[in-house]
């Protein structure tokens, strides 16, 4: 039943692929894609749920990677900000924070995208004040939001022309 | 001159009612994708800490509890029997330990250590640094030291820490910084006491403000890591890089060409990034251990640490006539510079010479005080120095509105500055705009200017 | 080195004894949330973490208008389970969508002010907890289980383990949810309210008004019950109920908002709360 705090092995899939990684079993789920997988989009800003920065999705879930403990995340298939582009082609809501002008110093964005992501998959045709809730957990300091509530609403009406949606 | 200098129009061929003249000009006007965007939504943006560097080491600060202290004495055992515990570094470890950021451009004294020795002059002052094989480790084993306190009274007001008998933060005695032997920065133009003798109506308010916490998403860090020969590399999410690459350099005694300072992408800074601060001991630790040191700020440390907006007080009194004519402008000004100078006496400079705001005010008296008190060190922050002083002087003026029951408006383009002016600091002005920005903002909210406003010009009286 | 062993018990009972261990300070880890940050950070560390996601706590069951909660139901499970206004409103006024994925109702009881919301409306809804221990199990009210934590100041809780939460949602009564706070939404609160009254014919029988982020932990405002209970809900009743409270609260100073401003909000919030049940009738 009790394990030691020291390395044990864990396995689960980041954007389709499998990752195998030595780590303390209490070691955040962020700190080890991070340190230990190579994947920095994710970006710690609070270490403590708070702002979002660090949000991919568990299972189809949107959650903060810094609170998930990765023992936690074992068997799980993981997605996050480095998914979503298929090479040098963008994901529309990629798209459309750049031609929203939904970016700035770079920080909040992949946890937004995230956030969006998971919108959209639930509920492709939000409102604006649905906007606000799903994002309501991203802090961003720079844009001052409207930008990048615009760039949902067009990822929203984007995605839903027949040739940019994915399988 | 260059060939690119020489394909640049001359100012007076670019009009103000934006008709501007096509000849060579092909972005303004247009809409440009920004060049980082790409690399930001797909999370490929380099930022400091992504970097990763075998054998890295974590740096956790260990500081003061009291704003205001004598520092008996220190106890690492504890700390030291932390698993993953390597070294602590103290004051006696740092080669030239006092600083002042602006002393490259010769501000004095060098008044801020980069590990307290005999005491502490603010709550979150740094006083050893432990080295650790985790951040976690760092942080347990830094929880574990045991500091030996005497505290001592504090002042947190500009106005009391310049009373007698109020505590002493500085090391030289008193609590402002003192320019060319003078108490404060002055401005003096013309004679106020005449200019307030004719006046038609005297208005006096005070005006304060809170300091402002920039909160950055990326909080403040940096790593330094021996290149093996000598030189230190340091990634850095500085705003300042050559602030921060040339005090590194003079703290620790090296000469600048053995250090090599890589900035980049800032996750926000807004003026907060531009303190020398985690740069030099990080760097420190990297030289006495020989492995790269990674020292970031937590959430915690970066909210209520981490330099601020300054906190501003404004004492602003006006002799005004009844037509709207402001003849004199009395201002008595605080900065809160916190503990230690920093950027602080620099912008105060900066706040008295933008005294008395944009207008001809024919007699202006200014006190501009760069104040020492126990709170966190301020800085820079959006419109340095100049911002607050935008906030107090533009609300006296809706005041000296509402008491003369004159537009606010006519009461700004009544009082605006016109090219060739003297401004209150001796400087003339040229390329005024003030006027015409409110004539069309105005006609962007459909205000209508009476005729006589309608027609003003920066360019006359 | 760096991180406290993991304990992953597969029953409540071996939980429960790998809480009562002597001389070893454990930490319980429901969704994370709270305690997670501590963990990272390395701030007051613990010799062990018990994880409580392997004994099967995450059910929300529904019978004849009464719930039965695990203390593992995640908030945003609770939301997609029980479609009631008040429990709506107080799950969306708890963080973001990310962190309500891994909050659970059972964390939220001991989430300290100025957050604790979910926990301030089940004071109001007359909730019980019930608690097992290696001597045995049982049930007791939401407002006696924050009585023991103050007198036993935690001593006597240890060995303690929350399992599940028990509430009725039976839609006779009349439930208000409001928070006070800086930011719409994913802020702390000022000063929550939860209100809960049962009406026969426009005199109230039953009265329960939670108040949150006025004391070390969700309270029940017993001064503004007492005037209500009885009353028809005018004004009068309403503006009196509204500033007994004020003697109920023990407000604190924190980032959001000082002791001062919250004991001046308890009366304008309830006042609302009151106001707008009122206006049902």
């Amino acid at each position: 039943m009790a394990s030691k705090n020291s390395l044990q092995h864990f396995s689960f899939l980041v954007n389709g692929a499998r990752y195998d990684v030595l780590a303390p079993p209490l070691m955040s789920l962020g700190e080890v894609l991070r340190e230990k997988c190579g994947l920095r989009g994710l970006k710690h800003g609070c270490q403590q749920g708070g702002c979002g920065a660090c949000s991919v999705q568990v299972d189809g879930q949107l959650i903060p990677a810094c609170l998930l403990p990765v023992a936690r995340a074992n068997d799980k298939s993981i997605e996050t900000i480095e998914g979503l582009a298929q090479g040098e082609k963008l994901h529309p809501i990629q798209e459309a924070f750049v031609s929203c002008y939904a970016t700035q110093c770079g920080f909040c964005t992949a946890g937004m995208i995230m956030a969006t992501k998971a919108l959209l998959e639930s509920n492709p045709s939000p409102s604006r004040e649905e906007v606000l809730v799903a994002l309501s957990g991203n802090v961003c300091r720079c844009t001052g939001y409207l930008p990048i509530v615009d760039a949902v609403l067009a990822a929203a009406r984007n995605a839903r022309s027949p040739e940019l949606l994915l399988s | 001159m260059n060939n690119r200098l020489e394909k640049l129009l001359p100012v007076q061929d670019v009009r103000l009612d934006g008709d501007v003249d096509q000849k060579g000009l092909r972005e303004v006007g247009t809409s440009t994708p920004r060049r980082d965007a790409i690399s930001h939504v797909t999370g490929r943006t380099v930022y400091f800490e992504d970097g990763t560097f075998p054998g890295m080491l974590h740096l956790k600060m260990v500081r003061s509890t009291h704003h205001h202290a004598r520092i008996l004495g220190i106890d690492f055992s504890e700390a030291e029997k932390t698993p993953g515990f390597v070294r602590v570094i103290t004051h006696r470890d740092v080669p030239s330990n006092y600083y002042t950021i602006l002393r490259l451009i010769g501000i004095e004294p060098n008044d801020e250590p980069v590990l307290a020795d005999d005491r502490v002059v603010y709550w979150g002052e740094p006083i050893a640094a432990i080295l650790a094989e985790s951040p976690q480790a760092a942080a347990i084993a830094a929880s574990r030291v045991k500091v030996e306190f005497e505290p001592l009274d504090a002042v947190f007001d500009v106005e009391e820490a310049l009373k007698p008998g109020a505590p002493i933060v500085t090391r030289q005695g008193f609590n402002y910084f003192r320019y060319e032997g003078h108490h404060c920065r002055r401005v003096r133009f013309g004679d106020v006491d005449q200019g307030f003798a004719s006046a038609d109506l005297i208005i006096e308010r005070r005006w304060d403000t809170s300091p402002i916490e920039h909160a950055p998403m990326e909080t403040t860090g940096c790593i330094a890591k021996p290149d093996g020969d000598g030189r230190f590399t340091v990634y850095t999410n500085t705003q300042a890089l050559y602030f921060s690459l040339d005090n590194t350099a003079l703290i620790l005694g090296i000469p600048a060409g053995r250090l090599h300072f890589v900035g980049g992408t800032v996750g926000g800074g807004f003026g907060g990034k531009v303190d020398v601060i985690v740069e030099p001991i990080a760097t420190l630790g990297a030289m006495l251990t020989s492995r790269p040191v990674k020292f970031v700020y937590t959430r915690e440390e970066e909210m209520r640490i981490s330099s601020t907006r300054a906190a501003e007080r404004f004492y602003i009194k006006d002799g005004v006539m009844r037509d709207g004519r402001i003849v004199a402008r009395q201002i008595t000004l605080y900065v809160d510079a916190g503990a230690y100078s920093r950027h602080s006496p620099y912008g105060t400079t900066k706040a008295a010479a933008h005294m008395p705001g944009p207008y001809t005010i024919p007699n202006v008296w200014v006190d501009a005080h760069c104040v020492y008190t126990n709170r966190q060190p301020s800085s820079a922050m959006r419109g340095f120095g100049v911002t607050l002083g935008d906030f107090a002087i533009e609300s006296q003026m809706d005041v000296i509105a509402h008491e003369l029951r004159i537009d606010p408006l006519r009461l700004r383009l009544i009082n605006a500055y016109r090219d060739g002016d003297m401004k209150a600091h001796r400087k003339r002005v040229e390329g005024a705009a003030l006027v015409e920005v409110i004539q069309k903002a105005a006609e962007l909210v459909e205000q209508r200017l009476d005729p006589d406003l309608a027609a003003m010009s920066s360019a006359s009286r | 080195m760096s991180f406290p062993d993991l304990v992953i018990p597969e029953t409540v009972d071996q939980a429960v004894e790998a809480l009562s261990v002597p001389d070893r300070k454990a930490l319980i880890f429901g969704g994370g949330t709270l305690v997670q940050p501590f963990i990272t950070l390395g701030i007051d560390a613990h010799d062990v973490v018990i994880d409580l996601d392997h004994l099967a706590l995450n059910q929300v069951v529904l019978e004849n208008d009464q719930v039965s909660c695990g203390a593992m139901v995640r908030l945003a499970q609770l939301a997609q389970a029980l479609p009631q206004d008040y429990i709506q409103a107080a799950v969306a006024s708890i963080s973001g969508p990310a962190v309500r994925n891994l909050a659970t109702v059972g964390g939220n009881l001991f989430a300290k002010p100025p957050y604790g919301d979910l926990a301030t409306l089940l004071l109001a809804l007359d909730a019980e907890v019930e608690l097992a221990s290696s001597k045995e199990t049982r049930r007791l009210s939401l407002n006696d289980f924050y009585l023991l934590r103050d007198n036993a100041e935690g001593s006597s809780m240890k060995g303690v383990l929350v399992t599940h939460i028990r509430f009725s949602i039976d839609p006779a009564r009349k439930v208000v949810f409001r928070k006070m706070a800086r930011r719409q939404l994913n802020s702390g609160a000022i000063v929550t309210v939860a209100l809960s009254l049962q009406l026969d014919r426009g005199i109230v029988r039953k009265a329960r008004l939670a108040l949150g982020g006025v004391d070390h932990h969700p309270i029940r405002a017993l001064s503004a019950e007492r005037i209500l209970t009885g009353s028809n809900l005018d004004s009068e009743a309403i503006a009196s109920a509204a500033q007994a409270a004020r003697q109920d609260c023990n407000p604190q100073t924190d980032a959001y908002a000082s002791a001062w401003y919250r004991e001046r909000m308890v009366p304008v919030q309830i006042r609302r709360a009151l106001n707008s049940l009122a206006s049902y009738e």
